[in-house]
């Protein structure tokens, strides 16, 4: 149980940590912002309670100094510098470490978080007011309370499930306890219902917190003053020194949690620290976590995987179900079957939207790719951000990241000039990236230009001639030289820089966005910059497609790129020379899938041209004829068929025979290579 | 009439309560002032307590009431006004506005 | 005495005898009435099978080793391996006959005589020798360059 509270933190202390960060860089371009700071604050703040009310403590230590920076920052006392985001934004790269392992247990890396703790006190040494929350006279952890008689308390914090209406927030109590000093909290949660039962407004937790500290028991007990009445609170001396943190301690707290047994000053009696008495836990009434308003929830993502697949194989089945209609005249199940196709087809829809996730999500590694390195190279970069909010399938995002950071790092390494060149080729010193997200039909498009150097396609053409990767007498376009850079192995530099070499790994990229189904194509013009587009499907794994037959095969042409399908004689088809056939009196060209795929000619009366379009291109695909309109689930064909570029993996019919999906644009793309070459 | 007399109640009752917490926030109060500010917070929520309910104010009687004990032991000298309890009362306060602002809003709807 | 460290699932290519690593091996299965031909792909590619909902290609392993005849007869089988484990990685291996499982040790292969190259495959890893049979060991991992390549 506790378990799962944790995870519930871990993930929303991760939305936090994300708003810090967004917080962060707002307050790089506005350090006097009031609301920034505030929202900086309060994000510590919760990192620090929650990470102190569920075992986090090494968290919840490390971002208590960051808080009171911050608090001094909000109070006037400490003024916001590029030091200090510097700081903070190291902070939160180690905040997110300790929210992912949890409490620390390497030596080396207990040091590092030390010696991390002093360079963000020094920071507080700047002023001299010693105190860190109005007239407390708290004592930390630290060197200091040495000379200091400290004693070990247990507080057993026992609330009724009415402590949170009103309005008391258990975890400024905690918050509270740890000023105190060195304390360590555990949250017992095995009395919170199953959720359905949970009630929002009551407490379901109870707390035991271990403190050292020189105040008195009165002193602790002041805390907890406003919510006497709503809980059962006991406060015990232990230990007349600082035992927190001996490994028994760790013991018996461990098998408190495992037991859900209360702690019991006995239990701290002798020396034997191993002696835990298991005493039966006293009557405690149910409780927590105060949920705000539940406007949404929190689902892993492997629920939504699992949920995909199974719409996936719902719809699979309803196809079968569909053909089996088909075939039994029965009006009643034929009846049935269309109802079931229906539902389906908007839970398909349902499930597809839920697995869609806001591009936001990883536009902060984005903004803080460009952020680092353009310190690290002193350039000036301005990174602009359009249509964040847009939403994606999850498994395109997620495979989208590593290929964008790529294109990113280009743009800053080779792109963007350093502000004296800009200067002196009359730009703006300041160097902009443009990233831009939208929509565009069934697609998505993501675009990331720079204003930089742009790419010397001269430069390009010479590097593929040495390469052997064209001809010296090559005669290409530009379009075509910008390809080349996509081409395996090609790089325009020879020593490659440790971050990424302009063009090294293009090919990669390009692979890698294919793999989602996505095109990459870039423009550059030198000494303007340069365009890189990158267009990709909504969802991955089903589409709506037309089933045509060529051959012996079955094949499915994704819907969202047709456009109409004519009927043809295959004498025209023969009779062109040029692979263009005139319809309606315009000169329409064609691509015959036959012999795409090495088929023998055709022999029927009748052959279907499905008028396809791609980009800015468009082409009637010859197939023997159509048969129908199919939802589908795309399969991948494994790493083995990788090659098949045209094809894009394969769809499982309710006959259990497979069709192959074809990807359109690759099509296109062979069309025009062929005309190329040839 | 008793609208009026709720709005006025309300206003007056959190700019005062506002005003107390402006003093608590100090880095520290000054031990001259404490009892100057024990009358001023008893006083207030004893006000509080006593006309809140009448006007629909229960969730910030409630809270005020447990405001007014305490501070009704400290004016009686049974209790200190330590530190850690100037930051709890600091935060009740806090809580109790919200509490106010909270009930106004909920009643004008 | 050392314990048996190495299972292998033997079949027949032609006359050869040849094994693959069984904890490799997902299923074996008689060959379906359609192996659907993809397009453009090298002969060996035989095409994909619908494998309980996922799609797996199969490969003509007497292709692969170089032999002539390929003709299927009632003991030809598809074995699918699944190197890694991974759902992209799983490939049918269609054989003229599977014979046994055999349980033997790793210090029993001796290294493989290779009489010239006749087919695709040209890394073995190694031969092991049953009552005057010899066994060929299938490097998965070279298979799986060579179809990829």
């Amino acid at each position: 149980m506790i378990d799962k509270f944790k995870a519930k933190f871990v993930e929303e202390s991760m939305d936090n940590v994300h708003d810090l960060e967004e917080a962060l860089f707002l307050l790089e371009k506005d350090m006097n912002n009031k609301e920034l700071i505030e929202r900086i604050f309060r994000a510590m703040h919760s990192l620090k309670g929650g990470g102190a009310m569920f075992g986090f403590n090494h968290l919840s230590e490390f971002t208590h100094h960051l808080e009171t920076i911050f608090d001094w920052v909000r109070g006037n006392k400490l003024a916001v510098s590029t030091d200090l985001i510097s700081l903070t934004f190291s902070a939160i790269d180690h905040i997110n470490h300790l929210l992912k392992t949890g409490d620390l247990t390497n030596d080396e890396e207990i040091a590092d978080q030390k010696a991390f703790i002093q360079r963000v006190q020094a920071f507080l040494t700047l002023t001299d007011s010693p105190a860190q929350k109005a007239g407390m006279t708290s004592v930390e952890a630290s060197g200091a309370e040495a000379a200091i008689a400290t004693k070990t308390y247990l507080i057993s914090f026992i609330p009724q499930p009415e402590l949170l209406q009103n309005g008391t927030n258990p975890l400024y109590l905690m918050d509270d306890i740890h000023a105190l000093g060195q304390a360590v909290s555990i949250a017992y949660t095995h009395k919170v219902p199953s959720l359905d039962l949970i009630d929002n407004t009551s407490n379901y937790c109870i707390w035991q917190i271990l403190v050292n500290t020189a105040e008195s028991v009165n002193e602790i007990k002041d805390v907890f003053i406003f919510v006497e009445d709503e809980c059962e609170l006991h406060v015990d001396q232990i230990a007349e020194t600082n035992i927190i943190g001996k490994p028994e301690i760790n013991v018996l707290i461990e098998k408190a949690l495992q037991h859900n047994l209360l702690l019991t000053p006995d239990d701290f009696k002798s020396g034997d620290w191993n002696k835990v008495q298991t005493k039966e836990p006293e009557e405690k009434k149910k409780v927590v976590v105060k949920e705000h308003k539940i406007s949404s929830i929190r689902v892993t993502s492997h629920k939504i995987d699992e949920l995909v697949t199974l719409v996936s194989e719902l719809v699979t089945i309803q196809a079968q179900l569909s053909l089996y209609a088909e075939n039994h005249d029965d009006p009643v199940i034929g009846a049935l079957t269309e109802n079931i196709q229906k539902l389906s087809r908007q839970l398909r829809e349902n499930a597809f939207d839920i697995s869609l996730i806001p591009l936001q999500s990883e536009l902060m590694r984005f903004q803080r790719l460009v952020r680092d390195l353009s310190k690290e190279q002193n350039k000036d970069i301005d990174f602009v951000i359009e249509g964040g909010d847009l939403e994606l399938d999850k498994n395109i995002i997620e495979n989208l990241t590593d290929p964008l950071l790529h294109i990113l790092r280009n743009s800053i390494d080779h792109g963007i000039e350093l502000p004296e060149e800009r200067i002196a080729k009359g730009k703006s010193p300041k160097g902009t990236i443009l990233f831009k997200a939208f929509h565009s039909g069934a697609n998505v498009i993501v675009e990331i230009s720079d204003d930089g150097k742009g790419m010397d396609t001269e430069y390009i053409r010479q590097k593929a001639i040495s390469k052997g990767i064209i001809e010296a007498d090559a005669v290409l376009n530009e379009k075509e030289i910008l390809e080349l850079l996509f081409v395996s192995g090609f790089s325009t530099r020879d020593t490659v820089s440790d971050v990424s070499g302009r063009g090294v790994g293009m090919d990669v990229v390009r692979r890698k966005i294919a793999n989602i189904r996505g095109e990459v194509t870039i423009e550059s013009q030198v000494g303007k910059g340069t365009l890189i587009s990158i267009r990709l499907p909504l969802t991955l794994s089903i589409i709506d497609g037309l089933l045509v037959k060529v051959a012996d095969n079955q094949y499915v042409i994704p819907i969202s790129s047709i456009d109409k399908i004519y009927a043809l004689d295959p004498a025209q088809i023969k009779q062109s020379f040029n692979n263009v056939v005139i319809i309606d009196k315009e000169q329409v060209p064609f691509i015959d899938l036959r012999k795409v795929f090495n088929e023998p000619q055709h022999q029927t009366d009748i052959v279907q041209m499905v008028m396809v379009k791609s980009e800015d291109k468009k082409s009637g695909v010859i197939v023997d004829n159509v048969v129908g309109e199919y939802q589908t689930v795309v399969k991948p064909l494994g790493r083995y068929l990788k090659k098949q570029e045209i094809i894009s993996g394969a769809s499982i019919m309710g006959d259990g025979t497979i069709s192959m999906v074809i990807d359109t644009s690759r099509l296109l793309q062979s069309r025009k290579n062929i005309k190329v070459t040839g | 009439m008793l609208a009026e007399i709720k709005k006025q109640f309300y206003e007056t009752t959190v700019k005062e309560l506002e005003d107390i917490n402006i003093k608590l926030s100090h880095e520290e109060v000054p031990v001259e002032d404490h009892p100057v500010l024990t009358e001023q917070i008893f006083t207030l929520t004893h006000q509080i307590s006593g006309t809140g309910p009448m006007l629909g104010f229960d969730g910030a009687s409630k809270l005020s009431r447990k405001l007014e004990r305490t501070f009704y032991d400290i004016r009686a000298g049974q209790r200190n006004l330590t530190p850690q309890l100037i930051w709890q009362t600091k935060r009740a306060i806090e809580v109790l506005i919200q509490t106010f602002v909270e009930e106004n809003s909920i009643q004008r709807q | 005495m050392t314990s048996q460290d190495l299972t292998l699932l033997s079949f027949k290519i032609g006359e050869d005898i040849f094994a693959v690593d069984a904890l490799q091996v997902n299923h074996i299965l008689e060959v379906p009435s359609t192996i659907t031909a993809v397009p453009n792909t090298p002969v060996f590619m035989l095409g994909i099978i619908n494998l309980h909902g996922n799609i797996v290609p199969v490969v003509d392993m007497r292709i692969l080793m170089g032999n002539e005849k390929t003709i299927n007869g009632a003991d030809t089988s598809i074995i699918v391996i699944n190197p890694n484990a991974e759902q992209e990685s799983r490939l049918g291996l269609l054989v003229d006959m599977v014979k046994e499982v055999i349980e033997t040790n790793q210090s029993e292969l001796t290294e493989t005589v290779t009489d010239g190259k006749k087919g695709l495959i040209d890394t073995f890893e190694g031969t092991l020798c049953i009552n005057e049979e010899f066994i060929h060991v299938i490097d998965i991992k070279n298979i799986m360059e060579v179809i990829e390549k």
